[in-house]
């Protein structure tokens, strides 16, 4: 049986395996069944309620519970979780490092700290500016990072090691914020820092859909150049040269991603370290694999970390990163064991 | 200083090395191509939802009427409906944090997401169907525990519980908008949904939009008027005491409070007339200090009260401040004027009762005759 | 390399003018703050005792409180001084490395399931942590076989410190905490410590300076690289193992009474150099001193900036530390 299935244009062609195209199936089903399940479970396991609505049949009640309250959820929590894996595994292929993820180079760290500051000096402002506070703080963040790394040109090594002081320093600036500003904020400040999805609107969605339908659909067009940049070597290079301007769209992609996903969820951890190493796992490195199977396993990660959250503790609500961490901590501690031997 | 760079991670499957110039062409590749389905069937999912969202508004509008007559709870409606007679099911509006709200009838279930409106209605002697969790207690504060006798819980008020909020298909939802803006739009589907505009340590505001919420606005002011002649007894009997000043102290895990003239406590004081030290006689909410403030806290009667979840940590914390030789340098506590009081009532309920047992306790304090 | 006293007179005089630096600060910081004392209080509190409110703030809270200062940041430094010796790492602190963090997440994991409370139990834990984590961290920053790469073990401190953080954020928010202690836990801070709680882990303290101070002669062998350590003699995993356990008896100690201050580890050794040169015994000596230093400076602003508020310690030595950080990075080269 032929293994992998090629593309061929005039001067090009693409090589996909087949066993990648059989998991992204395999993993679409898959998602399909946890949404389908995150629909059905609540204060009760309904299946039928949700069936009943999808066909117009449901009561009032189940309409609100599942298409104004759950179904949003569930939606924000798939698109976090496949935008914080694409920038994780964009930032890990082009920092060539597997530890590589938004919240180790400070981008999460930059939309924490401007979200916070947003409610500690404008408390009376409403709360839908916050995500744009939160995305402007991350691109500000990831902007100071890349100029200050730039030093007769590129070298993504430093772009990390910086972002790494950056994320540092934004935590020290959001402790601050949270010492000085005013009491309730410190209850918000601190859902926002552990991550959480809690009353996700379609408002939400509509606002920020169009960040996932520009930038998820680019970063897989592009990703080709991201496969060459990956076996160049990291020699810091000058402007100008296409590998640089590549790096600096694959950035803005990581961090448009990345800062928007964190703008909505607040600093939702370890998505975007685990599903692209889960990815490679399951179908090597080449990303043509590695992108759309990162961006199922983000959206199935976040969708049960919040499931879990919502329905185990009810009434209490428990954010949803507390989840993805309490998932992703056996399996970073696995994957380090791993990475060494 | 040198860099290796070492993952074997990453190897490639790169064909024609030329191939990245020419991305354009990328489009006809297969792997675009499902990606593309795949985001268009998520695509697809979400739109559903959102034409879900027309066709069932229709159909749910068609069944409001009938659900909400067939969903009565008749355990929890009586006691209501023999008070609440004189109001005809008529509509009103009412304009409120997040705008104006036609509210239909006289609302019969309804769900309050804020402490202190919890402690609103049942000072007018509205029973919620549903109500948020209190800060203390479980799940309600000891002074309301017995009225609370068969309210659903719904959460913390930072977080409550939509899915709980839905089950009790509530006619009228109150909340805050400090609290809950984030899901304002979501609870207004629920039900019609009125929102006051901050939290604060003068709940009378608050209050008034309650009762103008659930169509009772008279029985609100009543019960504002009540607390203010409480408030005037207690001035024109206290007489000379209210130049003694009060200092107010909170101790939390691992650190200490000094309440200021916004707080709950400070509201009261303030209204009564009482003097204030003056690390406290600001016009502030409060503020966070160390060992070495404990000196500002000198007054001549001095009450305070400790936040403790349960896990023993602010009581812990409690003790060590006042084994602290700085505690006992105070000249109110040489006088043996240092009391401790229930963190509920003077702080952290914040709502008319908490007021009217916090003014009872000063009654007492003050060996002034209880009116 | 420019040093700034290069002779072994020219580094006692400036060794005994930080000191005197260091006990200027000391006596500054016994004096300012949110409840005014003046000069002659502060000799009184020690001459003739006389339990006024002056005196015990003093006596109590502000001498206990600048002593901490200075023996965590003496360890944080002495710690960096270590480490970066250790890992052949110029951006090498504790904080970075997650060995504080690692610590944090062993006591606040401790309080949440199994209520420890007690000071010396807290010590022990954190020495745990901070042996547990700095290992992790040790061994997934070698490539090959006792090689280090300096940007993969930063990379792996960063990533386990954010592990650490994300962690004892979630225990914190599940145990519903205050956020004092939140703050504590991820920033650090050294407000109310009493004398008692330093005086437990003073011990610990005083092990690893002494013991940096005598295997700083080793490390002047392993400064030079790895072989030629091993050329002159020396068994250079013996040495090596010694240093991890210092490094985790100093962190381990520092994180348990102040919560994870990151970055005196990283700036101080780097000062240290450039004044004394590359002779281990002397950074050893300077990073302690100037650690201290650079603490209670930092202790000073938390407390004063907002008074009678006060900011995280750790937040302030963040603030000043990652300039120098990102100094650093830029300098080195990135390339194969």
């Amino acid at each position: 049986m032929k293994k992998n299935i090629t593309v061929r244009t005039t001067n090009m062609s693409f090589q996909f395996e087949k066993r990648t195209i059989c998991l992204t199936m395999f993993l679409t089903i898959l998602g399909m069944v946890v949404f389908f399940l995150s629909l059905s479970l609540g204060k009760t396991f309904d299946p039928w309620a949700v069936l009943r609505v999808i066909f117009g049949q449901g009561s009032k009640t189940e309409y609100l519970l599942i298409v104004q309250y759950r179904m949003p959820r569930v939606i924000i929590a798939v698109m976090i979780g496949a935008a914080l894996a694409v920038s994780g595994a964009i930032l890990q292929g082009m920092i060539k490092n597997p530890l590589a993820s938004p919240n180790v180079v400070g981008i999460t760290g930059g939309a924490s700290a401007a979200a916070i500051t947003w409610i500690t000096v404008f408390p009376a402002l409403s709360i839908q500016y916050l995500p744009f506070a939160a995305f402007a703080g991350a691109m500000l963040n990831a902007t100071i990072i890349y100029l200050l790394a730039w030093k007769n040109g590129m070298s993504p090594l430093r772009l990390v090691i910086i972002g790494i002081g950056m994320a540092a320093f934004t935590t020290a600036l959001t402790s601050m914020m949270i010492v000085l500003g005013p009491t309730y904020v410190a209850n918000k400040a601190m859902i926002w820092l552990t991550g959480s999805i809690y009353g996700a609107s379609w408002a939400q969605i509509t606002v920020y859909l169009p960040w996932i339908v520009i930038f998820l659909p680019a970063s897989f067009i592009l990703l080709r150049s991201l496969n060459v940049a990956q076996i160049n070597d990291d020699i810091a290079i000058g402007v100008g040269s296409p590998l640089a301007k590549q790096r600096v769209i694959f950035l803005i992609i990581a961090v448009a991603l990345a800062g928007s996903a964190v703008a909505i969820g607040g600093a939702i951890t370890f998505v975007g370290l685990m599903a692209p190493h889960i990815a490679r796992k399951l179908v090597g490195p080449s990303f043509g694999g590695v992108f759309p199977i990162s961006a199922l396993l983000g959206a199935i990660i976040v969708m049960i970390a919040d499931l879990i959250g919502r329905t185990a503790f009810q009434p209490l609500s428990i954010p949803v990163g507390v989840f993805t961490a309490a998932i992703g901590a056996p399996f970073f501690i696995y994957l380090l064991l791993k990475n060494k031997s | 200083m040198m860099v290796i760079v070492n993952d074997n991670h990453f190897q490639l499957i790169i064909l024609h090395k030329k191939g990245f110039e020419n991305m354009n062409l990328l489009k006809r590749n297969k792997a675009v191509l499902l990606f593309t389905l795949l985001m268009s069937v998520m695509l697809v999912l979400s739109a559903c939802g959102q034409g879900e969202d027309n066709k069932e508004e229709d159909k749910a509008a068609a069944t409001e009427s009938e659900e909400a007559a067939s969903t009565e709870n008749e355990e929890t409606a009586v006691e209501e409906e023999t008070e609440m007679t004189e109001s005809e099911a008529e509509s009103y509006s009412i304009t409120h944090a997040m705008g104006t709200t036609d509210i239909q009838g006289q609302p019969q279930r309804i769900v309050i997401l804020t402490n202190e409106g919890t402690e609103a209605l049942l000072a007018m002697g509205i029973k919620p169907v549903g109500a948020v969790r209190s800060w203390l207690g479980d799940p309600w504060y000891a002074h309301i525990e017995e009225e609370m006798d068969g309210v659903v819980n719904v959460g913390l008020e930072s977080e409550p519980s939509i899915e709980d909020i839905i089950a009790l298909q509530p006619d009228l939802i109150i909340g805050n908008k400090q609290r809950q803006e984030k899901i304002y739009d979501q609870l207004s589907e629920i039900a019609p949904t009125v929102f006051s505009e901050k939290l604060k340590g003068d709940w009378q505001d608050n209050l008034a939009l309650y009762a103008e919420a659930v169509g009772q606005k008279e029985m609100g002011e009543e019960v504002i008027a009540a607390y203010f002649e409480r408030i005037e007894d207690f001035k024109s009997k206290a007489g000379d005491q209210l130049d003694k000043e009060v200092s107010i102290v909170r101790f939390l895990p691992g650190t200490a409070r000094m309440y200021q003239k916004q707080s709950f406590s400070g509201v009261i004081l303030e209204q009564i007339g009482f003097a204030r030290p003056a690390s406290q006689d600001v016009d502030d909410f409060m503020v966070e200090v160390s060992k070495e403030s404990i000196p500002n806290m000198d007054a001549e009667m001095l009450f305070y009260f400790t936040y403790d979840a349960g896990d023993g940590t602010g009581n812990q914390t409690e003790a060590e401040w006042l084994a602290d030789p700085l505690w006992n340098n105070l000249e109110v506590v040489k006088a043996g004027n240092a009391y401790k009081v229930s963190d509920a009532i003077w702080n952290t309920a914040g709502g008319v009762l908490a007021a009217n047992e916090m003014l009872d306790e000063l009654y007492t304090f003050y060996d002034i005759e209880l009116n | 390399m420019k040093v700034l006293f290069n002779t072994a007179t020219k580094r006692s005089f400036g060794l005994v003018m930080l000191l005197v630096f260091l006990s200027l600060l000391f006596i500054m910081s016994m004096k300012l703050g949110v409840h005014h004392t003046t000069w002659k209080n502060i000799i009184s509190t020690f001459t003739q005792f006389n339990n006024s409110n002056e005196h015990i703030i003093i006596r109590d809270v502000r001498f206990p409180r600048s002593l901490i200062a200075i023996a965590v940041g003496a360890s944080l430094g002495i710690a960096g001084a270590l480490l970066q010796v250790l890992t052949r790492n110029p951006l090498a602190d504790t904080g970075i490395l997650g060995i504080n963090g690692g610590a944090s997440l062993f006591v606040v994991m401790a309080t949440t399931l199994f209520s420890v409370s007690s000071l010396t139990q807290y010590t022990w834990i954190a020495f745990l942590g901070a042996a547990v984590f700095g290992s992790i961290v040790y061994v997934l920053g070698q490539t090959t076989k006792s090689e280090h790469s300096p940007i993969r073990l930063t990379l792996a401190g960063a990533a386990i410190a954010a592990f650490t953080m994300s962690l004892t954020n979630a225990f914190l928010v599940i145990d519903e905490s205050g956020l004092q202690e939140v703050l504590l836990w991820v920033s650090g801070s050294i407000a109310g410590r009493e004398m008692d709680m330093l005086l437990n882990i003073l011990p610990y303290m005083v092990i690893g300076w002494v013991g940096s101070i005598l295997i700083a002669t080793k490390m002047d062998a392993l400064m030079l690289g790895e072989n030629i350590a091993k050329s002159l003699g020396q068994n250079t995993i013996w040495v090596k193992a010694t240093m991890g356990v210092l490094v985790i008896l100093l962190a381990g100690s520092a994180v348990a009474i102040a919560g994870p201050v990151a970055f005196v580890g990283l700036v101080i050794p780097h000062i240290a150099k450039y004044m004394v040169g590359l002779h281990s015994r002397w950074i050893i000596l300077y990073s302690g001193v100037l650690g201290g230093c650079l603490l209670l400076i930092s202790d000073l602003f938390s407390r004063l900036i907002a008074m009678p508020r006060e900011l995280p310690i750790g937040a302030t030595t963040a603030l000043i530390g990652v300039p120098v950080f990102v100094y650093i990075a830029r300098k080195g080269k990135y390339t194969s």
